[in-house]
């Protein structure tokens, strides 16, 4: 369900809603279909069924219990494809049914399913209640189906970390000069994640603390603690640096083509590649700690459109954001360790 | 017909102009089931359309500015049957505005360049980038028509091919296409926008923002698509016809 306040009344339930392929040799893994896999088949038939709990209670007293006042539409949708259209369920009994056809050559990567329900007439305004056609009131959940390999997992995806040689050929900007470090990020990918690697090549030593295992509070763990946050930290401020200098960077581009104020907020963050959006995301509250959690994503976009000084001003921060980002709070880890250390030397 | 293998970057468009060779992959042509047209002479019949419009043309820079909804009539008219999925591939569109009709993009969108005046490739690259004083890399405004993007307005509103040809999929019908283009402010404010995608919204809003405001001012426009966005946060736009969303545009 949207995070919007609805003034009207609207479900209080999710529309149930389920999708089956017809074809039996295809099955949606959760709501997930990966369409792309199968290479033979060039069109996907789809039965939709929907289920909708206490539907007349959007409608006011005077218009309860008459269908003729509600639709419930089956929406597909795909914003790569240019695409969207609504198919309107048939009621049979208690159940709301449609088939829909989706042909390979039409869609590109991912197509939305939900249902909705939405008010079919123009009714007599009345205080709560919705009274515009076409106003929706009710939800389901979103099937997807894939009609490309998607680029990325869409979301909390992790970064994968490897150990590599720096003198090696797969590494080989490091070769010359970088090849006795201990670990490097490639943000180089394009769209896909940015990789961590950790040099195969370290002492020995270090390459057994650092893979040591225990949770267990000593010396060596606590070390350990420490590496990794010192690891952490560096890398989670290029990745956080990477990602606003972009937006700010698609900003300023879209701003030259003289759209308004929001068609650029949203131009320059549709454009930004699906792990630097996450990373704003999921941090633009830590950026922006005095704005309310959910409105700090949106404070944060127009602030980097409204003051050109944003982007140096959080840089500015961008340490102490870092400091204050992982489950481990840094200042916590490195006193734990002095502690540590300081308690052993006084026996 | 060919496309790119990956998305062009600003870097690779410089290194096209300096004569690299980027992969390319086929293209599903749909001939089967639409036409019975090759595929490369509709584009090859596309590229001499269009020239010969830029020929014919006036050295005057006003009026290929005010021939977008000629040249959007030309390119849907040649390029309609590929499927909707290679009509939404960007790297498609890269293709063609590069191998076919840079004459076109140039003539169009470069302030300095005259209409249909061929230029060297050193001259290109010096258009489409310049350091400023402090040796920051300065981009031309150009790389956007010839590269478009990433997002949905890329397609309908950024990439200079594109952007003529998707309007008239959605509008189907040359007068609106017309209205849409008469004022530039209008095609943006539709199309940078989600509603652009439905077509009867889109279509009232042509038909309906001038008699709202005769003058068509922009400040005007883009409040009223503003408006109507707004109104699709409640309302679902899918199911509307385009009376009911004169309605909204009126109230």
């Amino acid at each position: 369900m949207p995070d919007i306040f609805y003034q009207h009344k609207i479900l209080e339930k999710t529309i149930d809603l389920i999708i089956t392929p017809s074809n039996i040799d295809l099955k949606f893994s959760g709501n997930i279909l990966d369409f792309y896999k199968d290479e033979k088949k060039e069109e996907l038939k789809l039965d939709a069924s929907a289920k909708v709990s206490d539907i007349y209670s959007v409608l006011p007293n005077e218009y309860k219990d008459q269908p003729e006042y509600l639709d419930l539409l089956l929406l597909v949708k795909s914003t790569k494809s240019i695409f969207r259209k609504c198919y309107i369920l048939e009621k049979k009994g208690n159940i709301f049914k449609t088939t829909l056809n989706l042909n390979k050559r039409d869609w590109r990567n991912e197509v939305e399913i939900s249902a909705l329900l939405t008010l079919k007439k123009d009714i007599k305004e009345q205080n709560g209640y919705a009274s515009n056609r076409g106003t929706k009131l009710g939800w389901s959940s979103s099937y997807k189906i894939y009609f490309d390999e998607p680029e990325e997992k869409s979301g909390g995806a992790s970064m994968e970390l490897k150990w590599e040689s720096f003198s090696g050929p797969k590494l080989s900007w490091l070769n010359e000069y970088y090849n006795e470090d201990v670990y490097t990020l490639d943000i180089s990918r394009g769209n896909k994640m940015p990789k961590i690697y950790l040099n195969s090549d370290i002492d020995n030593h270090l390459r057994s603390l650092i893979e040591e295992k225990s949770t267990r509070s000593s010396r060596k763990t606590s070390s350990r603690d420490l590496i990794f946050q010192t690891i952490f930290n560096s890398i989670f401020t290029q990745l956080l640096t990477d990602s606003l200098i972009d937006l700010h960077n698609n900003v300023q581009e879209h701003e030259r083509s003289g759209s308004d104020k929001e068609v650029v907020i949203e131009t320059a963050w549709d454009e930004l590649v699906e792990w630097k959006k996450k990373m704003i995301e999921n941090y633009s509250h830590k950026i922006l700690p005095s704005s309310r959690k959910k409105d700090a994503l949106e404070n944060l976009k127009e602030k980097i459109y409204d003051d050109k000084d944003a982007i140096s001003e959080i840089s500015r921060k961008i340490l102490n954001i870092a400091q204050n980002s992982s489950d481990y709070n840094t200042q916590k880890v490195f006193t734990d360790h002095a502690r540590l250390l300081l308690r052993e030397e006084k026996k | 017909m060919l496309k790119f293998e990956e998305i062009l970057t600003k870097e690779d468009l410089i290194d096209y102009f300096e004569g690299k060779d980027f992969k390319t992959i086929e293209v599903d042509n749909g001939i089967e089931k639409n036409s019975n047209q090759n595929e490369y002479s509709r584009i090859e019949e596309l590229k001499a359309k269009i020239n010969n419009s830029l020929r014919t043309m006036s050295d005057d820079k006003k009026t290929i500015l005010k021939s977008d909804a000629h040249f959007s009539q030309t390119i849907f008219e040649q390029l309609q049957y590929f499927p909707r999925r290679e009509l939404t591939d960007i790297r498609f569109w890269q293709y063609i505005g590069l191998k076919y009709l840079q004459n076109y993009i140039w003539s169009r969108w470069e302030k300095s360049v005259k209409i249909n005046t061929p230029l060297k490739n050193n001259e290109k690259i010096k258009i489409i980038k310049s350091t400023n004083k402090d040796d920051e890399d300065k981009w031309s405004s150009i790389t956007t028509r010839f590269l478009g993007g990433t997002s949905l307005k890329s397609l309908t509103s950024r990439h200079a091919i594109s952007r003529l040809f998707w309007p008239h999929h959605i509008l189907e019908d040359h007068d609106l296409v017309k209205l849409c283009f008469e004022k530039q402010d209008i095609a943006v404010a539709v199309f940078e926008r989600q509603y652009g995608m439905h077509p009867e919204a889109a279509k009232s809003f042509i038909k309906n923002i001038s008699k709202k405001h005769t003058g068509l001012e922009k400040k005007n426009i883009q409040q009223e698509a503003k408006k109507l966005n707004r109104y699709f946060a409640t309302i679902n736009a899918d199911y509307l016809d385009q009376n009911s969303i004169k309605k909204l545009i009126f109230a």
